[in-house]
């Protein structure tokens, strides 16, 4: 009888601590972030600036653009089909969960003319030269 | 008395090494040099229970530039990511993407059925469905004595 209760308290006791354990995987995965790759380009002709940046997979709404200072911060959730989990795959490549990427804004950069759109997986970002600082051409007569 | 010549050769490793090499050259096919491959695409594959699917991490592609070939038991998803026509004339302070060529191949289990492939791409992700093909049920068949 002893055997008995004393091998239920230790399973409850296993339950308790993989409890802990699960708790402390999601709070890992929530602070854990992946960094997306990015491309950024100048066309001196237009003065834009444009910031391409990797999200494949990530729904739209699961993006914040913001500034911040002198910083544009981007962060996305990949978050993985309802009905799915790791366990269901055979080969597991991309990543999920978290995204952050920071980027400092130098001052020619018009911060009130950003632009952004997610397209084939991709967030494109663009910026405009602040005006004044914007190439001008002048005509020689 | 026998005579054994089987001297200390520093250079054997080496040798082996060479001859490696010159067998890893006369398999490669000239046709996949010339491929010019820029990367490798990530991906992850999962099995339903009427389907096989595979997806395929493919940002800033355009649809029109992804191929999907079957050559017998082996599935090809070929492609190219193009720098797009209003950034030809940029100067790029960082590229991190790869732009060119990618390809990637994949052996199809014996039970997927080629014929009803369906592809879709949403979100920078091409995901493909292979069927499974309906097991026609194979009973074993008991014969009577008379």
């Amino acid at each position: 009888m002893a055997n008995v209760t004393q091998e239920l308290q230790n399973v409850e006791q296993k339950k308790a601590e993989h409890g802990i354990l699960e708790k402390a995987k999601e709070v890992v995965t929530n602070v854990a972030r992946h960094i997306p790759l990015a491309n950024i380009m100048h066309n001196k002709k237009k003065d834009t600036y444009t910031i391409e940046i990797d999200l494949p997979g990530v729904k739209k709404e699961d993006i914040q653009v913001t500034i911040e200072g002198n910083y544009l911060i981007v962060s996305a959730e990949r978050k993985m089909k309802k009905e799915l989990k790791e366990d269901d795959y055979y080969l597991l490549e991309s990543k999920y969960g978290k995204y952050y990427r920071a980027f400092y804004l130098s001052d020619d950069i018009d911060r009130d003319s950003i632009q952004a759109k997610y397209e084939d997986g991709r967030l494109i970002i663009t910026f405009e030269k602040v005006p004044n600082k914007k190439r001008k051409d002048i005509a020689v007569k | 008395m026998k005579i054994v010549r089987n001297s200390y050769n520093p250079f054997a490793e080496l040798e082996a090494l060479a001859e490696q090499f010159t067998k890893v050259l006369q398999t490669t096919k000239e046709e996949d040099l010339a491929k010019d491959i820029a990367f490798i695409p990530a991906v992850n594959t999962r099995e339903a229970d009427d389907a096989y699917y595979i997806e395929v991490e493919l940002p800033g592609v355009k649809k029109e530039d992804i191929n999907i070939d079957i050559d017998e038991n082996t599935l090809t998803i070929s492609g190219e990511r193009k720098i797009k026509e209003e950034h030809k004339d940029d100067t790029f302070y960082k590229v991190e993407s790869y732009y060119g060529k990618f390809e990637r191949s994949f052996a199809l289990p014996e039970d997927a059925d080629p014929e009803h492939i369906e592809a879709e791409f949403k979100d920078g992700i091409l995901e493909i469905r292979i069927p499974k093909k309906v097991q026609v049920e194979n009973k074993p068949k008991k014969i009577e004595i008379k």
